[in-house]
């Protein structure tokens, strides 16, 4: 049964696909058509005019808004570009020169100020007892000096000129003078000669310091400021610079000790040309940086006077 | 060179071209779907004036709505959506919501002429006619339903065009089947 019903429904199918309907006439394809033309015209203008219609109104305040967007994109990229030439300056240096530290520069320099401060405040006073050395000598000299003219000036006053009658007197009155000059000058003189005495012992004695100084500014100080620079180029490198305990301990070896080991990183650089040239490099910024300071002008003129 | 390429193209790409403005892709889309539904409103509808007008209410709105069609069912579903709820809305305001009443040249009702020409179908008697007219004495809803399913919709999709659920078109296809058997008595005699 269920197969006749089938047959049957596909025989009711088939019979209203014989149906032949009638076509859609003309009039009416023409008519709908043409409606249709027209709509797809309307919507074309519409849309046309719906963009120029906003645009025409709105366009104040989207050139406002595209101003606005762009300066402040403009500044973002100025400040952007600014920070990276900083980092890039600041890269650039680091790569090209050796890492220093800032903190034990300014020690470093502090302590050499601080040294040079003690020896100018030496050579200071040792000047200041020069100084006045020479004026206590000169004072029995210029004091006598001083007698002759009063002398002869007061012999021309009572001669009235005559300076051979008159020669006597002041003789006389110079001698006298000069004895009671030097009756009054003498406690000067022996005051003179008190000064003197200790001047001069002074000025022996700052004569001396001052050589003392001078050999001493020319050794003890100058030989630690090149052992602390030939240490800092030789033994301190990158990676202790940033440990100060290290440092500290290689400023507090025995210098002996010290030179030793400083001798034998100049050894070891000899085989290797680009660390020799990198140590070189840094000795000469060290020394730069300390300035005025009379330092051999380079590492190997600074590890001959160590040796 | 245009319509042939939207020769090809489907349905539903073809509106929304016209959605856009092109209104040479309607004209594609209008001779390929016309004739097929005015077939549809003849077999559901014989009066051929009535037939133009309800196919030209089909054809408009979907025009004017054009701009709010979303390609979310076939372009055919769509169309015969609109062409049902237009015959309905016709039958409404000629109160044809019952059987309409076709008459021959001389004024009698086909419909009661039926049975004697359903027992000399061997005689070269136009099944085809009578079938129409045997639609046409269905209930509407199982009219629609089946004259529905013929245009190769499926249930689901005929449920949504009728408002009703699946179960309640699959009822209706089946009584509109027996009784059109019934009218025709075409081969069903055992």
């Amino acid at each position: 049964m269920p197969t006749d019903q089938h047959d049957k429904n596909s025989e009711l199918s088939q019979l209203l696909t014989e149906i032949e309907p009638p076509h859609s006439p003309d009039h009416l394809d023409e008519l709908i058509l043409k409606h249709a033309r027209q709509k797809a015209a309307e919507q074309r203008d519409a849309k046309e005019s719906v963009g120029m219609r906003w645009f025409g109104s709105q366009w104040k305040p989207a050139l406002a808004v595209f101003s606005v967007t762009a300066i402040a994109i403009s500044v973002s990229i100025q400040v952007f570009n600014d920070t990276l030439n900083i980092n890039d300056t600041v890269e650039f240096e680091s790569a090209s020169a050796p890492v220093l530290n800032e903190t034990r520069n300014q020690q470093l320099s502090a302590d050499f100020s601080a040294e040079s401060l003690q020896d100018s405040a030496e050579i200071g006073v040792s000047t200041l007892v020069a100084e006045e050395t020479p004026a206590t000598n000169a004072a029995p000299a210029a004091i006598a000096e001083l007698l002759d003219v009063t002398a002869q000036d007061q012999a021309a006053r009572n001669t009235g000129g005559r300076a051979e009658t008159a020669a006597p007197a002041p003789a006389t009155s110079v001698t006298a003078l000069s004895a009671g000059a030097a009756s009054s000058i003498a406690p000067p003189q022996q005051r003179v000669e008190e000064i003197a005495t200790p001047a001069q012992t002074r000025r022996a004695q700052s004569a001396s310091a001052s050589s003392a100084l001078s050999s001493r500014q020319q050794s003890e100080p100058n030989r630690q400021q090149l052992l602390a620079l030939l240490t800092r180029v030789l033994l301190i490198t990158e990676q202790y610079e940033a440990d100060d305990t290290v440092d500290t301990s290689i400023q507090n070896a025995d210098a002996q000790a010290q030179q030793a080991a400083l001798q034998d990183a100049f050894a070891a650089l000899q085989g290797d040309a680009p660390a020799m040239a990198l140590a070189i490099e840094r000795y000469q910024e060290q020394r730069a940086l300390l300035g005025s300071i009379q330092l051999p002008q380079t590492l190997e003129a600074a590890i001959a006077e160590l040796n | 060179m245009r319509r042939v390429l939207y020769s090809l193209a489907s349905d539903e790409s073809l509106m929304l071209k016209y959605q856009r403005g092109d209104s040479s892709a309607f004209e594609v889309l209008y001779q390929r779907h016309k004739n097929s539904l005015f077939g549809y409103l003849h077999r559901s509808h014989v009066d051929l004036s009535a037939i133009e007008e309800i196919a030209q209410e089909t054809w408009m709105a979907v025009i004017n709505a054009a701009q709010n069609y979303r390609p979310s069912a076939r372009f055919r579903t769509y169309l015969f959506a609109i062409a049902h709820r237009k015959l309905v809305d016709f039958w409404r305001r000629n109160k044809h919501d019952q059987k309409i009443d076709r008459i021959d040249d001389s004024g009698e009702s086909l419909i009661d002429k039926l049975p004697d020409k359903a027992a000399n179908w061997t005689d070269g008697v136009d099944l085809s006619m009578d079938l129409l007219l045997a639609l046409e004495s269905l209930s509407k809803e199982q009219q629609q339903a089946y004259l529905l399913k013929e245009e190769g919709f499926s249930r689901s999709e005929i449920a949504v065009m009728m408002d009703a659920n699946e179960e309640t078109v699959k009822s209706r296809i089946r009584y509109a089947t027996a009784n059109l058997k019934r009218l025709l008595e075409v081969r069903y005699a055992d």
